[in-house]
């Protein structure tokens, strides 16, 4: 990141100082960076990546209109991710329909039933294998093969209360994984 | 559209080297609340009658109220101006924020100390309601005048910021408040003054997601 910011601030002086070519070359690698952030933070909450693009350029074009609030001592990048954050953010409200505070239960909620992708299943599938046996078990009857919690505990001998805490557990342990 | 369109559209117009305006926005827009609620006060609260007496400089208890409204003014300025810049870390500044309110509970803390019972007003719970509703009045043309200003930046978090508008409004109104308030006692200063101030908070807090938001 810290290589990519050295050549967004040459690109950006150039920029300044009135360059077309340099100021499309810095939008393009910037384009680049904010795709791969908003691509991660769309697939964390479970939603379609193809998204992403229409959030590409919404912040390109905020960031375009929002050049004034840029100052020096801010890495370029941290900026420019701070706005297409706030795109996102924008995003998500809107289209959850009030839903500000997506909890970790709305996430994978939002992920089993929006069907996004199966890719998306098959990567959860390989996550799920990484996790301790305990974890793993109730996580995979109860998220991937839709048992309850109590025919979960049956199957396994462990109370309710037990599978619950696991499948929260590993629902975690996933999203620090997804994080990393 | 494709995104590498929208790029050679965008190309054409490279930006100008920005001149650090957030600073000058802000401190402009503050001073300009600042008029309007100083004019409100006058026109329609009405000074205290001895404010024109130069006595007044004796008088401590309204320096501590100037000196009070005027720090939680100085203190909120920084916090908004670098929550209106993405990207840009708050750190020691929302700290500072807290000092005026601090200093203000110790001297609360030991006038009770001195006198057991505080000097209160005589007719206290009068002056109680005005003051909580007659600041966030001074302060409602600030908060609005704030929002205009701050949305033209780019705020990212639109409930922080709009609570430490509404922090910067409420001491406005404050300060406007002070040169009619003719009850002079720090107790009161400390507790409704302050009480007022966050009122004006959490009302910038709650409107804050409507009012800033920025396209």
């Amino acid at each position: 990141m810290t290589n990519s910011e050295h050549k967004l601030n040459v690109l950006l002086q150039r920029s300044f100082d009135g360059d077309h070519a340099a100021y499309r070359e810095f939008l393009k690698l910037l384009s680049e960076i904010l795709r791969a952030y908003l691509r991660r933070q769309l697939f964390r909450v479970g939603r379609a990546e193809h998204d992403a693009e229409d959030l590409v350029q919404e912040a390109l074009l905020a960031i375009h209109a929002r050049w004034h609030t840029f100052e020096r001592d801010v890495p370029v990048t941290a900026w420019a991710r701070a706005i297409a954050r706030y795109k996102l953010i924008d995003f998500l409200r809107k289209s959850t329909n009030g839903a500000r505070n997506l909890s970790l239960d709305d996430i994978e909620e939002t992920a089993v039933t929006d069907g996004t992708a199966i890719d998306d299943a098959l990567s959860v599938v390989k996550l799920v294998a990484v996790l301790p046996e305990k974890l793993r078990r109730s996580l995979k009857l109860v998220r991937l093969n839709g048992l309850s919690t109590k025919e979960a505990a049956a199957a396994t001998g462990m109370s309710e209360a037990a599978i619950k805490v696991n499948v929260h557990r590993g629902v975690k342990a996933i999203a620090r994984e997804l994080k990393k | 559209m494709d995104t590498d369109d929208l790029i050679a559209d965008l190309g054409h117009h490279p930006p100008r080297k920005p001149s650090r305006p957030a600073s000058v926005i802000v401190a402009a827009a503050a001073l300009a609340s600042l008029v309007v609620a100083l004019m409100l006060s006058v026109l329609w609260l009405k000074p205290r009658p001895d404010l024109a007496v130069p006595l007044i400089v004796d008088n401590h208890v309204f320096l501590l109220k100037l000196v009070f409204t005027v720090s939680v003014v100085a203190a909120a300025l920084p916090v908004v101006r670098d929550l209106s810049i993405p990207g840009r870390r708050i750190g020691r500044a929302s700290i500072l924020m807290a000092i005026p309110f601090a200093l203000i509970m110790v001297l609360v803390l030991r006038e009770l100390g001195v006198h057991h019972a505080p000097d209160w007003p005589s007719h206290a719970d009068h002056a109680w309601l005005e003051c909580l509703w007659q600041i966030p009045a001074l302060a409602a043309p600030a908060l609005i005048i704030l929002a205009i200003a701050v949305r033209r930046l780019a705020p990212t978090n639109l409930t922080r910021t709009g609570a430490y508008i509404g922090l910067l409004a409420g001491g406005i109104g404050a300060v406007g408040y002070a040169l009619h308030c003719h009850h002079d006692s720090v107790a009161f200063v400390g507790t409704a003054y302050t009480l007022a101030i966050l009122e004006t908070a959490l009302v910038g807090a709650l409107l804050g997601p409507r009012l800033l938001r920025w396209v």
